[in-house]
């Protein structure tokens, strides 16, 4: 214990130089404004900036990459709450409640919300990564490509249950198409290039990112075109103060989201946005309202923003100890350890406790700069909102296909953009959901691969399943939440149906809790007048 | 009525549509084989998301029956105040569809004039015609906030982030 002492205590040496709180300063403030542009994600941010990096000492660069991976979070969900893009794929939960609560005049409490949830749970979670990363990476070791199929399993199952309320076929549907579109370009075991029809644009895959600017952005962009003359929000100051109730309401949310953040985070390969879907699942499921879920709820911000900064967190965990990348950021931040010629694994922490330590040590400190630089900025970004949408919207265009571009430096990603506003717009008047094909995407590829393990270990048997206890409880889990609603409406049939319906029965709450799930699932099917 | 018709419609050409690829992918995943070296091969994973999603579909469209016979008993009864508020939101009149078609064929005019005049000059180009012309915002606005526009994209895509946007066949404003 004293040696973990000893190296958090270097740690925080290090990171506290001056010029590395600069490094960091500079990181957190060039990761938020990246952050709040629609499309360019945290990858996207750390990949884009890596470049100016290489002069810097290793620490030094870390400590501002791993800053602007911490802003781009921050950044990220400020575009989801004010303008409905997402500026992260793990931000996209947040925008199902988070741009409610804008259109309500409650940006302000959402925002706090946003930035105290990802805070307590951004600090909190240094802890566990600190002193228990090599007992949690030990476990995760125990989670072989089984275990992890399982989980992916449950985490398409869980998205999936969001659309239960308008229709689950739409949802299953939209996951398949997400999988199926996943299958596109150069399958990474064999070589063999599919659905390519001779198209080099498509060797590589259809881009998640034009796919996500397709379908969030532009569609939302061409929605409330469609609405026509939208009133801009005006939110008063003293509406954006945070009450009591409202930090009470949050805090539950937040530290279920940590702690689940933290858990699915450091599974190699699942990543925030998994953690995010879970978080906001579970608050969902265990909240006296659920029919507020969708509307504009604050524990549908808190819990997602904690988990996604938990699992940013933990990500470090199989990033540092095993060299495996636990989301697509600590995959680019991984490049840029071996850039400057250092191998993260089992020996990293006791090779390089200085960086190591030190790299976790101003994860502290970017979340303190981020809280601080964020709290009193809530009030001006919600002014934002304040803009006239027809003003707006050709610069949001502007920008997210910029985005789209800068990916990958070619127009194929606006194309993509396009293509997708058109699929994304069809989507969202016809109420099929956009999450379920955005995860079945990403997960899609790391499905394939597990799978293929599996297959592997099996001997070809994929009944190798029914030997993994861990697995079938996964599936075991993925069922109920399919099943979950047919169940609780046959029960419901079974009832005797009453002679009068209280104003706050069953009946209402499940009629407002099915028009909750159409909200939620369509991300932005809002009236706003 | 014919909104709710209109809704069924377009729900069973979606779903129709999507069954159609799902199965397209599922038939094409054969040819990458299914099983390999006694594993799963290639084509697995296409083979089973076509077909979920052709079988998904196919739910879908059965819903939209069920609910088109289900709308055209209720049709027979007058609608209340209650029921038109529980409407779906696509139910409504927008009245914006033309303007969405608009905008839409826009972006597609400014990604096709990018290999001219280059992305940010073609799209600043966009900016200032939606607001000029379909948002019909005074000129010297839509003037001013076209080239502010450009002039900050150019800073901070071109410029601070290396970000290489295509300058055209002109070489404007990019690469």
């Amino acid at each position: 214990m004293d040696g973990v002492f000893d190296n958090v205590l270097l740690g925080f040496q290090t990171a506290f130089s001056p010029a590395n709180l600069l490094y960091c300063f500079g990181g957190v403030v060039l990761g938020t404004f990246i952050g709040m542009l629609p499309g360019l994600g945290s990858a996207t941010g750390v990949a884009l900036l890596l470049p100016l990096t290489l002069t810097l000492d290793p620490i030094s660069a870390l400590i501002m990459l791993a800053g602007i991976y911490y802003g781009c979070q921050y950044g990220a969900s400020i575009s989801s709450i004010l303008i409905a893009t997402p500026g992260d794929s793990a931000s996209v939960v947040t925008a199902f409640d988070g741009y409610p609560l804008a259109r309500t005049g409650r940006a302000g409490q959402a925002l706090a919300t946003s930035v105290i949830a990802s805070f307590v749970a951004g600090t909190i979670t240094i802890i566990p990564l600190m002193t228990l990363a090599p007992i949690f990476s030990g476990l995760a070791l125990n989670f072989g490509p089984p275990e992890m199929f399982a989980l992916m399993v449950l985490g398409m199952a869980s998205v999936v249950g969001f659309g239960g309320g308008t229709s689950q076929a739409k949802g299953l549907a939209m996951a398949a198409f997400g999988v199926a579109i996943s299958t596109v370009g150069i399958d990474a075991q064999t070589g063999i290039a599919r659905y390519t029809f001779g198209q080099v644009q498509l060797l590589d895959g259809i881009g998640f990112l034009g796919v996500v600017i397709g379908l969030f952005a532009v569609a939302e962009v061409m929605a409330q075109v469609g609405r026509g003359g939208a009133e801009p929000i005006r939110t008063r100051m003293r509406d954006m103060l945070m009450s009591r109730r409202d930090l009470r309401e949050i805090s539950g949310p937040t530290a279920r989201g940590g702690v689940v953040g933290f858990l699915v985070g450091m599974l190699p390969g699942a990543g925030a946005t998994l953690a995010s879907f879970f978080a906001y699942d579970i608050e969902r499921r265990v909240s006296k309202k659920p029919e507020r879920f969708g509307k504009g709820a604050l524990p549908g911000v808190a819990g997602p923003e904690a988990a996604n900064n938990a699992a940013a967190n933990a990500a470090f965990v199989p990033t540092l100890t095993l060299g495996i990348p636990g989301s697509g950021t600590t995959a680019v931040l991984l490049g840029a350890f071996i850039i400057f010629g250092l191998q993260p694994g089992p020996l990293f922490l006791r090779e390089q406790p200085e960086l190591a330590w030190g790299l976790m040590a101003s994860f502290y400190l970017g979340n303190l700069l981020l809280l601080a630089m964020n709290l009193p900025l809530a009030p001006v970004l919600g002014s934002l909102l304040r803009i006239r949408y027809s003003l707006l919207y050709p610069l949001i265009l502007l920008v997210a296909l910029i985005g789209a571009y800068a990916m990958q430096n070619r127009m194929w990603g606006v194309w993509l953009g396009l293509a997708f506003g058109v699929i994304g717009y069809v989507m969202h008047k016809y109420g099929y959901p956009a999450a379920p094909l955005i995860l079945g995407l990403i997960l899609g590829s790391l499905m394939e691969k597990t799978l293929t393990q599996t297959s592997d270990m099996g001997g070809g048997d994929l009944t190798i399943f029914f030997n993994r206890p861990i697995a079938l409880l996964l599936f075991a889990l993925a069922l109920v939440l399919l099943l979950a609603p047919y169940l609780v409406k046959a029960v419901r049939r079974m009832r005797p149906a009453p002679t009068s319906t209280p104003p706050d029965g069953p009946a209402d709450d499940a009629a407002s809790a099915r028009s909750g799930d159409e909200e939620m699932t369509t991300l932005s099917r809002r009236e706003d007048g | 009525m014919r909104r709710l018709t209109r809704r069924i419609g377009a729900d069973l050409v979606i779903a129709g549509v999507l069954a159609a690829v799902g199965l397209a992918m599922a038939v094409q995943a054969i040819s990458y084989r299914i099983i390999a070296q006694g594993g799963i091969g290639p084509g697995f994973m296409p083979f089973v998301a076509g077909l979920a999603l052709a079988g998904f579909s196919g739910w879908v469209g059965v819903e939209s029956i069920v609910r088109s016979r289900r709308g055209r008993r209720s049709a027979e009864a007058p609608e209340d105040a209650s029921s038109a508020e529980q409407r779906p939101a696509e139910d409504r009149p927008t009245g914006g569809e033309r303007r969405v078609t608009l905008v839409f064929a826009l972006v597609l005019g400014a990604i096709l004039a990018t290999s001219v005049v280059g992305f940010l000059v073609a799209f600043g180009l966009l900016i200032f015609i939606l607001l000029a012309l379909v948002e019909r915002e005074p000129l010297w606005l839509a003037a001013v906030i076209t080239v502010t526009a450009v002039v900050v994209s150019y800073l901070v895509f071109v410029q601070m982030l290396q970000v290489p946007l295509p300058g055209g066949v002109l070489g404007l404003l990019g690469e």
